[in-house]
């Protein structure tokens, strides 16, 4: 590869990786697999890099979604977390609500199914349409939509006395 | 009091604030992406030329000295440094291939034989795969020797990699992904299959007798996998990713006791747009990890099938002085005796003939860079990674 898309590789890396690692973590909750996750979108994209780097961020983006929600794959159980595990159900009127909600939904979080996930990461920590998510997973707005919606249910199921909190209901449109 | 959404919003955020630091990711992904690309050029090569239906390949026979030897492996390379000149070699038999290839074992010559074929490895450009299939045209298929047919196993294997000898195939299983690929070992006879709980590293290597597969972690470290036990072993390689070149996997020697790590020059700046100059390669105990001599040769090893029989010879990747060419090299003082055409796989078939494909080509070469017979894999191929072995 030329020396000039090797450099702009490089800085492609350095630039972004911390904040594709971010996303990476956020789907899988493990710093190991974070890491392997983006290091084989890169190595991906570097093996394309000279067709796709005009578009990087989004190819690796893509890949980095996509290898954690193959259409086929298993669910993964490595981190999930039995609802025994969740943090002791919040009482009403302690100070910490949010702090407890948080950790309760982080943890929650984890067991979702990896699509369920993905779409919930895609929306909440990248802010990212409903349009813009199905694009990047390769499905429908619709099944966006009912698997946000599915995930929510599931939260809320899991972190009990969570509807006690909820002044709106989160649904995404 | 904050609403479920925005806690929710936290709590994602929370996950991916507690990401690791990012370390030498561009480094670690240069390194797989590299083998990525090789991967595709191996199938890609010459594959562009396709002749429509030419499924049998005619009987060659350039001239008529010896056939079909094959290669008896040495237990480790000599380090004998006396010159050798190259002679031409002897007759080269072809065998046919026949049209329903599946049905037979695929040999080629020098007693090589097709031991497995992938799915087909291509990619839209967005990342997606484009395979589909579970047939012997187009699937993972792999030669059971107890049938002596090939068998298609399930197109979850991205990688799909038959050993050289024997029944096991070592495998890469997507839909058991993640975060990374697993890699794992099928047993292609009995039908067995276990994954382990990591992904390939830097890369893997047959051994030459099939039994088990270096590889070569992210640290620069080896890994051996038993195959049969699907157990493994990592031996720490100090400085082992120190001057680790552009291709940094440790490959096999004859005998399947010794690896083999190329070390680049560290007096040569590096440069990411060619290839890496090598100074030497280090050799290790597959069982310690020990270092057990350091060899002169300038280049990488194109495999665990690259070092000649005796141990005389190793066919070399392509690099700053020959882009375009296998260089075959003197094992004992680095000479390089001569240049082929570049190819994606190289194979010695006995002391002074190498087998190169390159796409569906099959070409067999001697010692002076003679052509000695020629061949042509079946279409069905076109677009995936074929592992040869011995019959």
């Amino acid at each position: 590869m030329k020396q000039a898309l090797e450099a702009e590789f490089t800085a492609f890396v350095a630039d972004r990786g911390q904040a594709l690692l971010r996303i990476a973590h956020a789907l899988t909750g493990d710093r190991e697999s974070a890491e392997d996750l983006v290091q084989g979108a890169l190595a991906k994209a570097y093996a394309r890099w000279p067709r796709i780097h005009g578009e990087a961020e989004a190819y690796v983006r893509k890949i980095i979604y996509n290898d954690r929600i193959s259409a086929w794959r298993r669910p993964m159980r490595r981190n999930e977390v039995t609802v025994a595990d969740l943090p002791e159900r919040p009482q009403a009127g302690r100070h910490d609500h949010d702090v407890t909600e948080r950790l309760a939904l982080r943890d929650a979080l984890l067991s979702l199914p990896a699509r369920q996930r993905a779409v919930l990461v895609m929306r909440y920590l990248e802010d990212r349409s409903v349009e813009e998510t199905a694009q990047v997973l390769g499905c429908r707005p619709g099944t966006v939509a009912s698997q946000a919606s599915r995930a929510l249910a599931k939260l809320r199921e899991l972190v009990s006395g969570v509807d006690e909190w909820t002044n709106r209901t989160g649904v995404i449109r | 009091m904050r609403h479920f959404e925005d806690n929710l919003r936290a709590a994602v955020e929370d996950l991916a604030r507690a990401a690791p630091a990012m370390n030498d990711m561009a480094v670690v992904a240069r390194i797989r992406g590299r083998r990525i690309r090789r991967r595709r050029q191996t199938v890609l090569g010459a594959a562009v030329v396709l002749l429509a239906g030419a499924v049998i390949t005619p009987y060659v026979v350039l001239d008529g000295r010896r056939d079909g030897q094959r290669p008896q492996p040495v237990d480790s390379v000599p380090t004998s440094k006396a010159p050798v000149v190259p002679l031409p070699s002897g007759p080269v038999t072809v065998p046919a291939i026949r049209a329903d290839w599946w049905k037979a074992p695929i040999e080629l010559p020098g007693g090589v034989v097709v031991t497995s074929v992938s799915r087909p490895n291509t990619y839209n450009d967005d990342g997606t795969p484009t395979f589909t299939g579970d047939t012997p045209q187009d699937g993972n298929v792999a030669l059971n020797r107890l049938t002596g047919r090939y068998q298609v196993f399930p197109v979850k294997y991205q990688v799909f990699e038959a050993a050289p000898k024997g029944h096991y195939v070592l495998v890469e299983d997507e839909s058991m992904a993640g975060g990374y690929v697993p890699v794992g070992i099928v047993d292609a006879a009995y039908n067995g299959a276990q994954v382990l709980t990591h992904g390939s590293g830097l890369g893997t290597e047959w051994s030459p007798d099939g039994k088990k597969v270096a590889l070569t972690t992210s640290l620069g470290n080896l890994r051996i996998i038993d195959a049969k036990s699907v157990t493994e072993k990592e031996r720490e390689i100090p400085g082992g990713r120190e001057l680790c070149p552009d291709t940094c996997t440790f490959t096999w020697l004859p005998g399947s006791k010794e690896v083999a790590l190329p070390q680049r020059d560290p007096d040569v700046a590096e440069s990411e747009s060619v290839p890496d100059t090598i100074k030497e390669i280090k050799v290790f105990s597959a069982a310690t990890g020990k270092l057990l001599r350091t060899l002169p040769i300038p280049g990488v090893p194109t495999g665990s099938a690259a070092w000649s029989p005796d141990g005389r010879y190793v066919a070399l990747r392509p690099d700053a002085t020959a882009p375009d060419g296998t260089r075959i090299a003197e094992v004992a003082t680095g000479r390089v005796v001569t240049t082929l055409p570049r190819a994606g796989q190289v194979r010695f078939l006995a002391e002074d003939q190498i087998l190169a494909l390159s796409g569906l080509d099959v070409t067999v070469y001697d010692l002076t860079g003679t052509v000695r017979a020629t061949s042509r894999l079946p279409a069905d191929f076109n677009n995936r990674e074929v592992s040869l072995g011995i019959s």
